[in-house]
């Protein structure tokens, strides 16, 4: 297809604006899926989206629109997908901005927004959701105009749930994105923007062509290690995979290349043709920089290859996290993950649960921190067990985030309560409209990543969001709470906090303890200390009594299956000085700071 | 060891019992002499071991059928046998169905023991247990059976019911001491799955003595009796010296029995096998291909070798783990870590064979566990 009738273009909005919605109907309109096989945000077709309702992955599908191809990618809304949101813009020109017209701009429409706007995106902006009783048109305008300087001449007023103003979208897609520029005749560029590994085929890889074309047949190289692989099938999406002869110049697709092993593809990475050495490579993504960060075990130690394969394999399909290996001397040998966010950390563990068939054990995340030892040397700190000696500490430092709240005026004094009783400091704050507030300020990420947004939801009554970027390392006052069980420290039950509130982290999480670890032969004590000092403990009781009083003579068999049940609940324990500690334990570090997940 | 135990299994009660999860049946309106023509023809076409060191009837209550159904099949088993009055030959019994002439009966088929479902000797848990007989006459038919002549008899008791005290279980076995019985069971009370009592149970109508409670009635049992001279020689079960069941020890032993009737297991050339446990079905079974098989377990090498152990640590004289290795030809040295750590919490013995320490038979299933 000629450039100038092709469009890429993604939809971008605040959690929940309704972008895959809006797809929907788009797919509808276009026909590019029949009404037959329709179901309500088709592309959120992994399970776990479809559970929660929310879009994890960018999806991307091609649509045929009045002689035109348009490219339309479907991103998340929530921050810890970001990462899919930056490299969606990638393979785009045009990006349509969703604001929900009841809730007006948020936190994530804002973020986004500039996103793409320094991507070099044509943006349009849109009101979605313009049927509902609430909805306030005209304040998302001087929001949109006034706090983010867009320009609203002509803004587009839609509603994905009743199909109103579907053709003006597409309409203004081909009329307001620019058609991507590239060369069909120039040697081959493609950007990896995506990837998947599939049993038969090996690695699928979702590329946009820049320059040139892909087809069957062909040699290319990855740009970053230079090794060459024979295209055995390219394709789009429909949104399912569908062959086609050829990709050329400023279309998006994917290819197959008999690609077996994981290591050659890296999402970011340019395809040329085999053996040219000229070749430009296209800008690639900014590495993701994960916040918090947990260690992730194979519940039984012979696992740990099946669950290095899963989390290769899982990496592919999600370049935002990272992983290293890492050992831990009450859970042996694992993974040290970085994650973008408590609720990419838990869909992460969910996929590599759910499709890697290997029982994991996760340690209560952390972020990382820096110090700089008497040497003068600075050292990243990624886990408590990495800290050196206290009397090796010249300074101890902690993350600080740069905090934007966006909430109704009148909210704005809880929140500032929130900020300072989390230790966070007073930035600045602007106004975005008559309604709408944006606070700024500092916060140790520590505190705001844990339960930090529930609080700030109940602070505004629902009505704020917000976004956050990393500022720096800053000094604090920060101590190793050591856990010990039954006297011997607990390496992947230790946390570093600050030292003020060690002793209430301490007894809380000592309680945590004594509810997810369970009686056993003997009383275990649980300590918490800094150094060498107690500062809180706890015990747990001996178990009392387990015996079956009665067997009925021969049914040997029923009474061996109770105990190897007995025995089964078990496994997913770890042994740590003698005593047997279930996976919950290691996650309970969090306590009631979990209930982050029902955030949605 | 000499050739299998025999078991027989009669299903039949006065009334089911509401903790009772047993494959038993109340009589009323049931069909005795049909089962016992199925009894007898599994054992015609299964063949009886001809020689039993021990023969257990169980149920059920096999005392609950008239003197004649009794006198039947009774017959029917010691016509298969070579007799031997050495042979330990018992018959559970409920003091509510026991009669003169049953006993009679009982005597002169040459049972030996027979095994009493007391349940409690006070009137206000028999009738929590939902038991048809009341404490006097418990006694009254301990009384029947000794003057009989049958020289052992095993009393049945269930403790930790709910309501009840330590005192009352204390003064329980008080009484039941001064009859001097050679063996007593004492059971600690269990909501099995299915039985009524789990049922109201889960629904907050039955509410269960405390564990402390129950962990203290289980401690004082073993004292008290120990000082009757009345030893533990399983968890449950006590006896003084020479009495113990032999038939329940073949069990602990993982020695090989059969057994006939409806839901009865048979552990025969390393097979276990259980039958039809409903009436019907069972001789619906036996009728056509004249055994009743249902389940069928064949366990072997290490697997069969630590079910041994798991089973003879439930006995006082406990399992000789090397004895274990030659009779299964396994090395079970992969135990000697979970031994350690066992005898270093003073919950198996220090030395000689495996067997629980005092502290360890209050928690013997976390211990069993752990060598599974
Ligand atoms: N009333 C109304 N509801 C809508 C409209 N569009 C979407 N919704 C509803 O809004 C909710 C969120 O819709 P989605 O399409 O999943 O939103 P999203 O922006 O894709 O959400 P994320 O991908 O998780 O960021 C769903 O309950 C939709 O039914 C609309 O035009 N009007
Ligand atoms: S008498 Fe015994 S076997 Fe019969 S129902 Fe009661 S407890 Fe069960
Ligand atoms: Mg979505």
């Amino acid at each position: 297809m000629r450039l100038e009738h092709i469009r890429n273009f993604c939809i971008i909005a605040h959690v929940d604006h309704g972008k895959s919605t809006l797809a929907d109907r788009l797919l509808l309109r276009t026909g590019a899926v029949e009404q037959r096989v329709f179901r309500d945000q088709l592309l959120d077709s992994m399970d776990i989206e479809r559970e929660r309702g929310i879009t994890i992955k960018a999806s991307a599908v091609r649509m045929m629109w009045q002689g035109k191809q348009i490219n339309l990618i479907d991103t998340p809304g929530h921050v810890d997908f970001s990462y899919e949101v930056s490299r969606a813009l990638h393979a785009c020109e045009g990006a349509l901005l969703l604001v929900d017209a009841s809730q007006g701009v948020e936190a994530q429409t804002v973020a986004n927004a500039y996103l793409a706007i320094e991507a070099g995106l044509d943006v349009i902006p849109a009101i979605n959701k313009v049927e509902l009783p609430g909805a306030q048109p005209e304040l998302v305008i001087d929001q949109l105009s006034t706090g983010l300087g867009l320009d609203t001449t002509g803004i587009l007023r839609v509603s994905g749930k009743t199909g109103l103003g579907v053709d003006d979208v597409l309409k203004a897609v081909i009329d307001r994105v620019r058609p991507p520029e590239g060369d069909p005749a120039a040697p081959t560029r493609a950007l990896i923007y995506d990837a998947a590994y599939d049993d038969y085929r090996g690695v699928v890889v979702y590329v946009r062509v820049f320059d040139g074309t892909l087809r069957r047949g062909m040699k290319v190289q990855f740009l970053s290690n230079l090794s060459e692989w024979e295209i055995a099938e390219v394709g789009v999406f429909r949104p399912e995979m569908e062959k086609v002869d050829v990709l050329s110049a400023g279309e998006v697709g994917y290819f197959v290349a008999n690609l077996k092993t994981l290591e050659h593809v890296k999402v970011g990475d340019t395809i040329a043709p085999a053996k040219e050495r000229d070749v430009v490579p296209v800008p690639g993504f900014k590495d993701p920089k994960p916040l918090v960060f947990c260690g992730i075990y194979p519940a039984s130690s012979q696992d740990f290859d099946d669950l290095r394969k899963a989390i290769e394999k899982l990496h592919l399909n999600d370049a935002s996290f990272t992983f290293h290996p890492e050992s831990s001397e009450a859970l042996g040998f694992g993974f040290r993950c970085g994650f973008l966010g408590l609720l990419h950390m838990e869909i992460v563990q969910q996929r590599l649960e759910r499709h890697a068939n290997v029982d994991i054990i996760q340690t209560a995340p952390n972020v990382t921190y820096e110090v700089v030892t008497t040497d003068g040397e600075t050292r990243r700190i990624e886990r408590p067990a990495e800290l050196p000696d206290p009397a090796h500490i010249k300074e101890f430092r902690e993350p600080i985030v740069r905090v934007s709240i966006i909430a109704p005026p009148e909210a704005i004094g809880p929140v500032m309560a929130l900020v300072t009783d989390r230790r966070g400091t007073f930035v600045k704050q602007d106004y975005l409209g008559p309604s709408r507030t944006i606070l700024v300020c500092d916060l140790p990420l520590s505190e705001m990543v844990f339960d930090f947004h529930d609080l700030m939801k109940s602070a505004t009554r629902g009505y704020g969001t917000m976004d956050y970027e990393m500022k720096g390392f800053f000094p604090a006052d920060l101590v190793r709470l050591r856990i010990l069980v039954a006297a011997d420290e607990v390496d992947a039950l230790s946390v570093i906090c600050h030292r003020e509130v060690a002793p209430r982290r301490g007894r809380e999480i000592l309680r945590a303890l004594q509810k997810t670890i369970p009686r056993q032969l003997f009383e275990i004590a649980l300590q918490a200390a800094i150094g060498g000092k107690i500062i809180a403990r706890e015990s747990i009781t001996a178990l009392r009594k387990n015996v079956t009083a009665k067997c009925y003579g021969g049914d040997v068999t029923r009474k061996r299956k109770l105990l190897e049940k007995q025995k089964e609940g078990k496994k997913r324990m770890r042994q740590v000085g003698g005593v047997e500690i279930p996976q919950e334990a290691f996650l309970s570090v969090l306590g009631s700071r979990r209930e982050e997940k029902k955030r949605k | 060891m000499t050739g299998p135990s025999l078991y027989v299994h009669i299903p039949f009660c006065e009334t089911k019992c509401p903790y009772c999860d047993f494959n038993s049946f109340a009589v009323l309106g049931r069909d005795v002499d049909g089962y016992l023509d199925a009894l007898r023809r599994e054992m015609d076409a299964r063949g009886v071991p001809g020689d039993p060191p021990t023969i257990f009837i169980g149920g059920g209550t096999p005392t609950v059928v008239t003197p004649e159904q009794l006198a039947r099949y009774l017959g029917d088993i010691t016509a298969r046998l070579r007799p031997d009055p050495a042979r330990e030959f018992t018959v559970e019994a409920n003091p509510g169905s026991l009669t003169r002439e049953k006993v009679a009966v009982l005597k002169e088929h040459g049972v030996n023991r027979v095994s009493l479902g007391a349940q409690s000797l006070v009137d206000r848990h028999l009738a929590t247990l939902g038991r048809v007989h009341r404490a006097a006459e418990v006694e009254e038919a301990y009384r029947m059976v000794r003057e009989a002549g049958i020289p052992r008899v095993n009393l049945d008791f269930i403790y930790g019911v709910p309501g009840m005290t330590l005192a009352e279980w204390a003064a329980t076995l008080e009484t039941a001491i001064s009859w001097r019985p050679d063996h007593l069971s004492c059971y600690a009370l269990i909501f099995e799955p299915g039985t009524e009592f789990h049922a109201r149970r889960s629904a907050g109508r039955l509410n269960p003595i405390a564990e402390d409670r129950e962990l203290a009635m289980f401690r004082y049992t073993e004292r008290r009796l120990r000082r009757a001279g009345i030893l533990r020689y399983e968890i449950s079960n006590f006896a003084r010296r020479g009495e113990e069941c032999r038939h329940n020890l073949v069990y602990w032993r993982n020695g090989e029995y059969a057994g006939f009737g409806a839901g009865a297991f048979s552990y025969l050339q390393g097979r276990r096998t259980g039958n039809e446990r409903h009436l019907g079905r069972y001789a619906e079974a036996v009728r056509g291909r004249g055994d009743a098989i249902a389940t069928e377990e064949r366990l072997e090498g290490e697997a069969a070798a630590r079910e041994t152990i798991v089973l003879g640590l439930r006995t006082s004289e406990g399992v000789d783990v090397e004895a274990v290795e030659r009779r299964y030809g396994v090395d079970l040295g992969g135990l000697r870590g979970t031994i350690g750590r066992m005898r270093g919490l003073g919950l198996v013995a220090p030395d000689g064979p495996l067997r629980l320490a005092r502290r360890g038979w209050r928690v013997a299933d976390e211990v069993a566990a752990a060598f599974l």
